[in-house]
């Protein structure tokens, strides 16, 4: 087997999904619920004015279930606040190996004036080691 | 970098499993304990289902059984990871059950899995001169054993 002979650097943006959907703070939970059913995403970003305050994922709209008064929640009530952040640059070894440490699903990518330009999802993370391993990366 | 690394090399060993009768409290406190979020379900050494954290989130007084998907992903562990990896993204899977030769269950393959060997692959580090095959697979942290 060949040895991994360079130190290889991917910066995260590489293999980041750009544009996701987002919401702002004062989005209802059934448009949110609405958003990700409709276009097939497990996690939603948070945005106020572009810049990322919280995300909602999968899990949280299974909790929200359980409150019969749900629909009249808002992304503020259900989103984890101060979301994964990190720049385009960022190598995604960095990124990869926080999110496994931390159980995180998903990091934002934020530009230098902290506008959202994409996520970095465990899906992309699959797309990324098949390229790695296939040596395309 | 090889491109022959099998699925069977860089899956977590002997996971933890369930019974379809198992309680989703007592799953819950399966995945809490070993910091995991998908459990195989068994019965008879065959896996009929998986339960992630996501099917039992909000969940109570009801049987693994009721909210598990039945009829997971499944491979060998011969088949290539890379070709597991990409199936897991198309059809967005967490997680891939490894089978031995007689259909037994013999591992799983997370998306945490793939997130930890895509960071050693490329880490800047003594592991990034590592070959992949000498990689110790039982010095990974615990919830990856």
């Amino acid at each position: 087997m060949e040895l991994i002979s360079k130190i290889r650097r991917i910066p995260v943006d590489e293999f980041t999904t750009p544009t996701p959907f987002t919401v702002s703070a004062n989005t209802s939970m059934e448009e949110v619920s609405r958003v990700m059913k409709d276009h097939g995403i497990r996690h939603v970003p948070v945005i106020s004015g572009n810049v990322p305050v919280g995300i909602i994922s999968d899990r949280d709209l299974k909790v929200l279930g359980k409150f019969p008064s749900w629909s009249t929640f808002i992304a503020e009530d259900v989103m984890s606040t101060n979301p994964y952040t990190v720049s385009p640059e960022t190598n995604i070894d960095e990124v990869a190996y926080y999110m496994s440490e931390n159980k995180i699903g998903s990091a934002l990518v934020q530009d230098e004036a902290g506008s959202i330009v994409g996520i970095f999802t465990a899906t992309d993370a699959l797309n990324a080691l098949v390229e790695v391993i296939r040596g395309e990366a | 970098m090889s491109n022959k690394i099998s699925v069977g090399e860089s899956m977590t060993y002997c996971p933890e499993v369930v019974f379809k009768n198992t309680l989703v409290e007592n799953a819950a406190s399966v995945m809490k304990k070993y910091r995991i979020r998908h459990l195989p379900v068994v019965e008879k050494n065959k896996v009929i289902g998986v339960v992630s954290e996501r099917d039992i989130k909000g969940k109570s007084d009801l049987s693994v059984e009721d909210v598990m998907v039945a009829n997971p992903f499944k491979v060998v562990r011969g088949q290539l990871l890379a070709e597991v990896a990409q199936r897991m993204a198309e059809k967005k899977y967490g997680c891939a059950i490894i089978e031995n030769d007689k259909g037994e269950v013999a591992g799983i393959f997370t998306t945490t899995d793939a997130l930890f060997l895509l960071s050693r692959l490329l880490k800047d580090s003594e592991y990034a001169k590592l070959k992949l095959d000498e990689i110790n697979w039982s010095r990974f942290p615990e919830y990856m054993i």
